[in-house]
């Protein structure tokens, strides 16, 4: 998403609630007292707020010191994004099964600290901003980067629903009849919105159509792209926001992964805009021992576009609706165009099982 | 309402102020809300100059598709998207038809023109690619 800045009054109010972030940390990490200091509010958040702030544990069994984000739920968000709560069992999830992510510390769900849930995790080094962190890598960082992004990605798709974490319960179980789960998910949507939408129910009904059969169902990240991952020097230092991720197709990842629409304008580097497929699918082998099925990616890629195109149209609407007035979002409903036209260039080219 | 310049004419004059006076003096978070301003008011002003003729122009496509007189469509495109859609959604353009082909026609002409009001880059890129897909 587009990065969102906070005005001043809410740079205020989380720095005058340090105090109380700090009480909740000492409680949290079994100290007498934690020192909490408010740095600044990042950018990169479009539903979540996020700040950096650096921790003090004063004593106890996580004495030390933090350069830490505080992650918290902003003043409205759409209905596919997880709360806090959950979003934490997902990092530490990814984290337990050896993802590169922030070290998920602390988390608050209840919303008596500081008025609503957050969770407090290690602070990433680097650039996660689409457009910059393609400015800043050459062809071979760039696929490397992609390389490395694969592995990482068939490291969270060893999470499989037989064997996932308690803490993971409360993720909708899908099945082989995922896709119709999707297409009745997404017309329920637009069904949800003021506007009808010609092409993507054109394109729900291709997607449906055209769908593979699904022959394993992992954890999925569901937002796998670049602009949600940080590089620091060209090197992954973590993979950010969970709050989409659920079961699914693994392919889904891969496909969102090369979406033309998540290359911000590099669209020859098929990777996420920074690298070469070939770097990202030898990357996901090395980590599944098993060839990568490109047919697959491609469907996935294809249909891509119509859950962004949900997505962005939702957060249109959270403007337009007078729910959280913002022109940034009011500027993200306007980029389902885009998407409408991906699908009308892509989905023709598609056959059924390619 | 107003009398001369008009609203595209200020909305003009205020983008060409902010691009020639304003935006180089900014970096930074400004320099990115400045910049989403100037975004706006470009968009804003081709809706004011090209969008009812626009509009028009996809009523018109839409009403071509049913192969019925203009008025049994509707003359209201609000409704006339609206039956679009829940047709499109209950199947009434069967895949591989000359029925969805004619879709794809309109479909791609009122997405193109949406498009270009508000992002032409990305049609640039894209080679003007769904327009020559169907």
């Amino acid at each position: 998403m587009a990065a969102t800045s906070g005005n001043g009054a809410e740079r205020v109010s989380l720095t005058a609630q340090s105090q109380a972030v700090a009480e909740f940390i000492a409680h949290a990490a079994g100290a007498k007292s934690a020192t909490v200091t408010i740095l600044n509010r990042l950018g990169g958040g479009a539903i979540q707020e996020n700040w950096a702030l650096d921790v003090d544990v004063a004593d106890g069994p996580q004495a030390g010191h933090y350069e830490a984000v505080l992650r918290s739920d902003a003043a409205s968000g759409i209905a596919e994004s997880w709360p806090r709560a959950q979003e934490y069992a997902l990092i530490a999830a990814a984290h337990a099964a050896g993802v590169t992510v922030p070290q998920p510390l602390w988390l608050e769900p209840s919303g008596a600290v500081i008025g609503r849930p957050f969770y407090v995790m290690r602070r990433a080094k680097g650039i996660a901003q689409g457009r910059r962190l393609l400015r800043s890598l050459e062809d071979e960082t760039g696929d490397a980067l992609a390389q490395r992004l694969g592995a990482e990605l068939a490291k969270l798709h060893r999470v499989r629903p037989e064997t996932a974490p308690e803490s993971l319960a409360f993720l909708p179980k899908v099945g082989r009849d995922l896709i119709a789960e999707r297409a009745a998910h997404y017309r329920k949507s637009l069904d949800g919105l003021p506007e009808p939408q010609p092409v993507l129910e054109w394109a729900i009904n291709r997607m449906e159509d055209l769908a593979p059969p699904i022959e394993t169902i992992a954890l999925a990240h569901r937002d796998f792209r670049t602009g949600n991952y940080m590089a620091d020097n060209g090197e992954l230092s973590a993979i950010l926001d969970f709050e989409f991720s659920g079961w699914s197709d693994p392919y889904e990842d891969l496909g969102w992964f090369c979406a033309r629409c998540w290359r911000f304008g590099a669209v020859a580097r098929e990777a996420g805009g920074i690298g070469t497929r070939e770097a990202f699918y030898a990357g996901y082998e090395s980590g599944t021992g098993q060839p990568v099925d490109d047919a697959r990616v491609r469907y996935w890629e294809a249909v891509a576009p119509i859950r962004w195109a949900i997505i962005a149209l939702q957060q249109g609407e959270r403007h337009a609706s007078g729910q959280e007035r913002s022109l940034d979002l009011a500027l993200t409903g306007l980029r389902a165009i885009e998407c409408d036209y991906d699908l009308l260039a892509e989905l023709p080219m598609l056959k059924k099982g390619a | 309402m107003l009398p001369r310049p008009g609203a595209a004419d200020l909305l003009k004059m205020a983008e060409q102020g902010l691009q020639d006076h304003v935006v180089g003096t900014l970096e930074g978070e400004a320099k990115y809300h400045t910049l989403m301003a100037l975004r706006a008011i470009a968009i804003a002003k081709t809706e004011l100059e090209e969008g009812a003729a626009a509009d028009a122009a996809e009523l018109k496509r839409i009403q071509a598709l049913y192969g019925e007189p203009p008025e049994t469509v509707g003359v209201d495109l609000a409704a006339a998207r609206k039956r679009l859609a829940a047709d499109i959604r209950a199947r009434r353009f069967a895949p591989g038809t000359p029925r969805e082909v004619r879709l794809l026609d309109a479909l791609t002409a009122t997405t193109a023109t949406r498009l270009r009001a508000v992002n032409i880059k990305y049609m640039v890129r894209r080679g003007r690619g769904a327009e020559s897909a169907v």
